[in-house]
């Protein structure tokens, strides 16, 4: 790079400097909310509508569910509530990583009377190496917690350092919307898309799915890609450190603070823990972790009474997750067994000790399907 | 903690800049000694240690091996080329030099001090420069901490004079050119070389998996991606530079508008190829001894340089073929050579860049039969899915793969600009403010969304 000459300009007091400075600051803000106006899509985000919601009512909600998508496609707090009486609330988010999980529980247990933490506990957030891998798990949380919450600044400050800061005031960067959709974007922004319970940019009747409030989102469809695994699990390490250290965290917060913490799986199609190595191998860690630390864990993929429930290939939208009629099943089930659990009795006989058992005795259809189609 | 090019390290940088025009000039060493001294221990306690030893005994042995200074002159040239280089032959190649022997601990900086101390010696030896009585000043010269991660390398008479001559006044306008040139290498490293790294990553971690169209843009992404990597770590370091008044070698200066591999090398890592060329071409004998003898040597130096890089059989044919093609190119008619005609320089840019290319795929290969492995799949595996299927290299979206290809492009551009002898900083500077203020904007919005940030692991050359 060739070298300029450096002959003496004439200089600007110091005075005329810092105003000048201050003027450029104040440009480039602008810019930047002009910017992040024209270019962010966040009208379609479900976490901002959720958040929205929640803090609107935090003042009452007494149990929360946390959690990747598994969390918010499987648990309905209507469902819920009617059966526990709770005013319960699903904080999950798409790809949440157990840091995730753990700053959203600490925002909501300073702005709610929180007594109960269902933590949903799939199996590959757990077994992610650093937070940073999947940034944009971070954003969806981080963009719409509240201004003033130091957890927005400590999750970012932990995930990215200070180049995650850059997201946060430009999220242009990880939230840019299709050219196509830039004046519809435009109109919405201005024209009531941010109102509490406008739903309709988080609406999609072509793909079958849609918000439903409280965090519970629903879909239409059943799987055309089978129940193949993402990830198996590794006998001897059936978390990552990353996942074990969050997961620790987490349970010493809500007992340091008297949660009720309950670590829970949604069901997963028989066919795909079939499909996963070593399943069995998280089970085990996480029964030993939950009795560890005074806690109890509900793998509902293992849950005994098929008849109760009555899930298989017409309740899941696609490899592994509950579509909304396999999600209101489960609620159900989910709020009877926390109801039982709650009246003080011992609910671990209602699942298999061993995914064998479970696809001995009474697997769901998804393993039929699956034999019925190699055949 | 100080690794560049993270805020810590700009901070401690930014922060030598305000004690640097505090202290008289011929005093600013010593301050530069002492932040060495920060910056290393920050990263690597134990080449702390190291630099000072292999500077000390450097220090020492140097008055001693000046010709005429005793009988033992070429005994004390011996060991203190021994002390500058053997830890640098062991550590970094005990794994080639004994199979099945682990690598052993390797100091932060080895491969650029030793060859600094060694160029020094050698320089006292050949009476160049005079030999520095105090050991202080050799340690801060060697671990002058702007070259230590990865050069550009300084020779002694160059570096040092001008601690003592450096402008004695802080210049705003020598602030904002080194930040300009500064935030140009941030521009470069994030936005080009680590996005494109994704795409390098995931082709050359198995080659099989692609078709041709996927393997070979990955190979052109992999000369751009290292040479927005270490160029524009240089463009870091000579901006950190600038501001504190000094003038750093040059390390690069478009090296893709080279129409030769022999122009490539005078303009591809310069300080690397000049400390070649000055301490083992030309006293090998250089040119002046014959074709066949100058066709060895620059295949020997070649050689050598590759291995420089590494203790991997790639790095070793890698160097081969560089020194292959400059002996061909030694051979060939003279327009094709030196004075080139304007047709002769149109074939040969675009030749050059494609011998870069496919040398260095053999350079950033994992082993020789991971570099065979991508060869054949050019060869073998047909097919266009490049665009289409942009995913399969670890892309998120269309929009990932464009920001990749205009930050190659704006990279392509300020090179083409520069060789055309257009200076982007001085236009800048004389340009009225509304002009540089909107540059200014559209530079920090354009880094905003083209910066990748999470995947980012440190500089190539680094390593080496």
């Amino acid at each position: 790079m060739p070298r300029p000459d450096q002959t003496k300009g004439r200089v600007p007091g110091p005075l005329k400097q810092a105003g000048l400075f201050a003027l450029f600051a104040a440009l480039t803000a602008a810019l930047c909310l002009l910017l992040n106006f024209l270019l962010v899509d966040d009208l379609h985000a479900y976490s901002r509508v959720m958040l929205q919601e929640y803090y609107a009512q935090a003042e009452k909600v007494d149990t929360i569910f946390v959690g990747s998508s598994h969390s918010y496609r499987s648990f309905d707090p209507e469902v819920v509530d009617a059966v526990l009486g709770t005013h319960s609330f699903n904080l999950g988010t798409s790809q949440q990583l157990p840091d995730g999980s753990y700053f959203l529980i600490r925002e909501a247990a300073s702005q709610s009377p929180l007594k109960t933490v269902y933590l949903e506990t799939f199996y590959t957030g757990y077994n992610q190496t650093k937070s940073s891998s999947v940034p944009l798990a971070a954003f969806l949380i981080t963009d719409y917690l509240r201004a003033a919450s130091p957890y927005r600044y400590q999750y970012l400050w932990e995930m990215g350092g200070a180049a995650a800061f850059a997201d946060l005031v430009f999220p242009v960067r990880h939230a840019i919307a299709e050219p196509g959709e830039l004046t519809a974007l435009w109109y919405g922004k201005l024209h009531g898309g941010y109102d509490a319970g406008n739903y309709a940019w988080v609406t999609y009747p072509e793909e079958g799915e849609a918000y439903r409030g409280r965090g519970f989102v629903y879909t239409v469809g059943t799987s055309a890609w089978g129940y193949g695994s993402l990830l198996d699990v590794k006998a001897d390490a059936p978390l990552s450190d990353f996942g074990r250290q969050n997961l620790e965290r987490i349970a010493r917060f809500c007992e340091s603070e008297g949660i009720r913490l309950v670590l829970v799986t949604a069901p997963l199609p028989s066919a795909y823990i079939q499909d996963t190595e070593n399943y069995q191998s998280y089970v085990e860690f996480m029964r030993g972790f939950a009795q560890e630390h005074g806690t109890e864990y509900w793998d509902f993929s293992l849950y005994r009474d098929a008849e109760t429930l009555d899930i298989g290939t017409e309740d899941y939208s696609d490899m592994h997750h509950l579509n909304g009629q396999g999600a209101e099943k489960f609620s159900a089930v989910f709020a009877a067994v926390a109801a039982q659990s709650a009246a003080g009795q011992d609910v671990s006989g209602l699942f298999y000790d061993t995914v064998q058992q479970k696809l001995a005795q009474s697997p769901d259809s998804t393993l039929s399907a699956v034999q019925e189609g190699a055949r | 903690m100080l690794e560049v090019p993270s805020l810590a390290f700009l901070a401690f940088a930014a922060a030598l800049c305000c004690l640097w025009y505090r202290l008289a000039p011929p005093r600013r060493w010593v301050l530069l000694l002492a932040a060495n001294a920060v910056f290393c221990l920050s990263i690597d306690a134990g080449a702390f240690f190291a630099v000072a030893g292999a500077s000390a005994a450097v220090w020492y042995a140097a008055p001693r091996a000046v010709p005429g200074h005793g009988r033992h002159a070429d005994a004390w040239l011996a060991a203190g080329l021994a002390a500058a280089l053997v830890p640098l032959v062991l550590l970094k190649y005990s794994g080639m030099l004994a199979a099945g022997l682990t690598q052993l601990y390797k100091p932060f900086g080895l491969s650029y001090y030793s060859l600094q101390l060694a160029g020094y010696l050698l320089d006292v030896r050949r009476q160049r420069i005079a030999p520095e009585p105090r050991f202080a000043r050799v340690w801060c010269y060697a671990g002058f901490f702007l070259s230590l991660t990865q050069g550009p390398f300084n020779r002694y008479d160059s570096l040092m004079p001008q601690l003592d001559a450096s402008p004695a006044q802080f210049s705003a306008q020598r602030l904002v050119f080194g930040a300009q040139r500064c935030a140009w290498g941030y521009f470069k490293k994030y936005a080009v070389a680590d996005r494109a790294a994704v795409v390098v990553s995931a082709a050359f971690a198995d080659p099989a998996s692609f078709d041709r169209s996927q393997l070979v843009f990955a190979m052109v992404m992999y000369a751009f991606q290292l040479y927005a990597d270490f160029s524009g770590y240089t463009d870091m370091m000579l901006g950190i530079g600038e501001a504190l008044g000094l003038r750093l070698p040059e390390n690069f200066r478009q090296p893709f508008l080279a129409a030769s591999v022999r122009e490539l090398w005078t303009r591809w890592h310069i300080s690397l190829s000049q400390w070649f060329r000055d301490y083992l071409y030309i006293p090998l004998g250089g040119s002046r001894r014959g074709a066949v003898r100058r066709d060895g040597n620059l295949l020997l130096t070649s050689l050598v340089s590759g291995l420089w890089h590494g203790a991997n059989w790639t790095f070793l044919v890698w160097g081969a073929l560089q020194g292959l093609c400059q002996m061909a190119e030694n051979h060939m008619p003279e327009p094709w050579r030196r004075r080139r005609t304007a047709w002769t320089r149109a074939v040969g840019i675009p030749l050059n860049f494609a011998v870069f290319v496919v040398t260095f795929t053999i350079f950033r290969a994992s082993s020789l039969d991971n570099a065979a492995a991508y060869f054949r799949g050019i060869l073998h595996q047909a097919g266009s899915e490049v665009f289409a299927q942009y995913w399969l290299l670890g892309l998120t979206s269309r929009l990932d793969l464009l920001l990749l290809v205009l930050g190659v492009a704006a990279v392509a551009a300020v090179d083409v600009l520069h060789e055309c002898g257009f200076r982007l900083r001085a236009a800048l500077s004389a340009a009225p403010r509304g002009v540089r203020w909107a540059v200014y904007e559209c530079a920090i919005f354009a880094f905003l969304l083209m910066a990748r940030f999470y995947t980012a692991s440190g500089f190539l050359y680094a390593r080496f």
